[in-house]
């Protein structure tokens, strides 16, 4: 799938389409809500954005996100240099997931169509591939026992189908396709950016070799660059500004790399231990031996 | 905006913190047998004592095991469904035909099938306590609970479930767990310093001075590997800019937590009190020769027991630590 964030008009259809389909319930309530009735009731607000999920859960598989760049002072009436980016968030389903990968259970898996998904009588509830993604996307549901994500609606896609959130979109923000076709497209897209003066513009998931600059916002001027991550997105994004700006991590990397070496300073320490612990016992045999043979 | 890395609240919670504390203590004690047995002379008078100390630790590691399989169950809410990480579950197809469930990439994998074998060398190790009580007689358990062979592999898988919550949590995209490599190390070093300080308190208890003059050195020595490994923890993580999450860190009682009860109590007390008396003073006794401990035996307890503390805290602050990071 390619998510176009520069068409996004945050009209959240395809949150809706996404949670009509599958059937989910309502969200659980953004991050810092205080409200616990609201959160309780899922019926809570942020309050200060137009945002109503907050994040990625286990009830919201999709999220669109505003970044409101207004400044620190949402409430004077001044906006010069303001600007709104949207961006409809789910799973990114890497080449290299981290999830799928520490999964213990098999409950995790890679699908025909190159998507990541999960087999939910399989799940047990560790939790590990909470901790393993580094985009934060899957999440605990306490109702059930197991995680939920986007599964890029896998029972459409098995029917010929799009997926619903596509389906949805109104602007073409969200095209499903198969990731080839849809890189092309991707480069095409910010070509013409390019080309109309919009020189921010570039591609998070894979280097299709474009580079530009950011024009607006708090980081005008900075240089930006397409980045291949976790051996490639098959959910990736055509961004305005850097990817911290949209929530999204700089340099996320597979959890797996630090397995060996972890391994391996593990087995040193435990040779030492045992070195030493067998050493405390045996040092004080051999006080015993010197003083007897005195 | 950093990267927004949202760790689930529910995975650092109190029941993980006691499941590998108590893990880590079962695996550290089994290490204290283990060694105990492997190091004892027994050939020389009063050198069963090593082996009657052991035996009387032999009792801690299975009930302590057993013990965090049911806090894996009341965490986890589902024990059926925990055979799923055993047994293939006929659904999960894309892991082959095999109708055991092995992930070589999944730390918790590796952990699960290590603990597993171990629970029979602390089943083994428990008869065996059981059998010097005069209360249970199998001859297999008595040849193997001292056969080199048997306590080498069965050190070993100690080691290795010591270790395993410490990969576990490196192999994590989480802030400060997943931003060094040293984890496995470190908690197999605090593991067994926790084992040992469950050895200096039963080694106390029964009035075992030759049994606690090297459980003494030992203690001096897994502290001192442990604050080394630690001051390299806190290295890395100093250049990765996230040292203040667990050294500095108000919010949770990170930073009071980690100086006083991991610093404190698991390292510096072990180490400032036998600094002088670690090294062993050896005198005669009568007709026996004594190794002697430095300190008396009822402060060897006190000294296991702030260990223990010590490293309950050091379960906490690093579980916790990456919690604070999205507060």
């Amino acid at each position: 799938m390619f998510v176009d964030t520069t068409v996004c008009t945050g009209c959240k259809a395809c949150q809706v389409a996404c949670k009509q389909w599958n059937e989910i319930e309502p969200g659980s309530g953004p991050i810092g809500m205080t409200n616990e009735k609201a959160v309780r009731d899922r019926t809570a607000f942020t309050g200060d954005s137009y945002d109503n999920t907050g994040h990625l859960n286990s009830y919201d598989w999709r999220h669109v996100k505003f970044i409101e760049q207004i400044g620190p002072d949402k409430t004077t009436s001044d906006r010069t240099g303001a600007r709104w980016l949207m961006m409809s968030d789910s799973c990114k389903h890497c080449e290299q997931a981290g999830c799928l990968e520490v999964c213990p259970t098999g409950a995790l898996y890679r699908t025909q169509f190159g998507s990541v998904d999960i087999h939910q009588d399989v799940c047990i509830g560790c939790r590990y591939c909470v901790g393993a993604c580094p985009f934060g996307v899957i999440e605990f549901n306490k109702n059930t026992g197991r995680v939920n994500k986007c599964i890029l609606c896998q029972d459409r896609l098995e029917q010929g189908m799009s997926t619903a959130c596509a389906k949805a979109c109104p602007t073409s923000s969200l095209t499903y396709g198969k990731v080839d076709d849809l890189k092309r497209m991707a480069a095409d897209r910010v070509r013409a950016l390019h080309a109309r003066g919009q020189t921010d513009a570039y591609v998070y998931g894979w280097d299709l070799g474009n580079t530009g600059k950011i024009t607006a916002g708090p980081n005008a001027g900075t240089a930006v660059k397409d980045m291949e991550v976790v051996g490639g997105l098959n959910v990736f994004y055509l961004l305005m500004d850097k990817p911290e700006v949209y929530g999204l991590p700089q340099a996320p990397s597979l959890p797996q790399r630090n397995f060996a070496p972890s391994a391996g300073v593990a087995l040193i320490s435990a040779a030492v231990l045992g070195v030493t612990g067998l050493a405390a016992f045996r040092r004080r045999r051999m006080a015993e031996v010197a003083v007897t043979a005195e | 905006m950093p990267n927004a890395y949202v760790l689930e609240p529910h995975w650092a919670n109190w029941m993980l913190v006691l499941e590998m504390f108590v893990a880590g203590v079962a695996a550290g004690t089994y290490l204290f047998i283990a060694l105990a047995n492997l190091a004892s002379d027994r050939t020389k008078a009063g050198a069963t004592e090593d082996r009657e100390v052991a035996a009387r630790a032999g009792f801690v590691p299975l009930p302590l095991m057993l013990l965090v399989g049911v806090l894996l169950v009341v965490d986890l809410g589902q024990p059926l469904r925990f055979l799923n990480i055993v047994f293939r579950n006929p659904e999960a197809v894309e892991r082959g035909p095999s109708p055991l469930m092995f992930n070589g990439n999944s730390p918790m994998n590796w952990g699960t099938w290590v603990i597993l074998i171990f629970g029979l060398f602390v089943t083994v190790a428990f008869l065996d306590a059981l059998w010097h009580r005069r209360t249970f007689r199998i001859s297999i358990v008595e040849a193997l609970s001292h056969n080199p062979i048997w306590l080498a592999i069965g050190a070993f898988l100690a080691l290795a479930t010591g270790a395993y919550s410490g990969i576990l949590l490196n192999v994590t995209s989480q802030n400060v767990w997943g931003d060094t490599f040293l984890m496995g190390g470190l908690y197999l070093a605090f593991s067994a310093l926790s084992g040992m300080a469950v050895a200096a308190i039963v080694a106390d208890r029964a009035g075992a001075r030759r049994t606690a003059a090297a459980v003494q050195n030992a203690l001096f020595w897994f502290a001192a590997v442990a604050g080394v490994l630690l001051l390299l923890f806190v290295l890395n993580l100093a250049a990765t800019g996230r040292v203040t999450l667990l050294v500095a860190q108000l919010d949770l009682l990170i930073a009071p937590v980690f100086w006083i009860g991991v610093v404190g109590l698991a390292i510096l007390y072990p180490l400032l009190t036998y600094w002088r008396g670690g090294p062993v003073r050896v005198r005669r006794s009568g007709t026996t020769t004594l190794a002697v401990a430095g300190t008396d035996l009822g402060r060897l307890a006190m000294v296991g027991a702030g260990v223990l503390l010590g490293v309950l805290a050091f379960r906490y602050v690093l579980l916790y630590s990456a919690l604070a990071a999205v507060h």
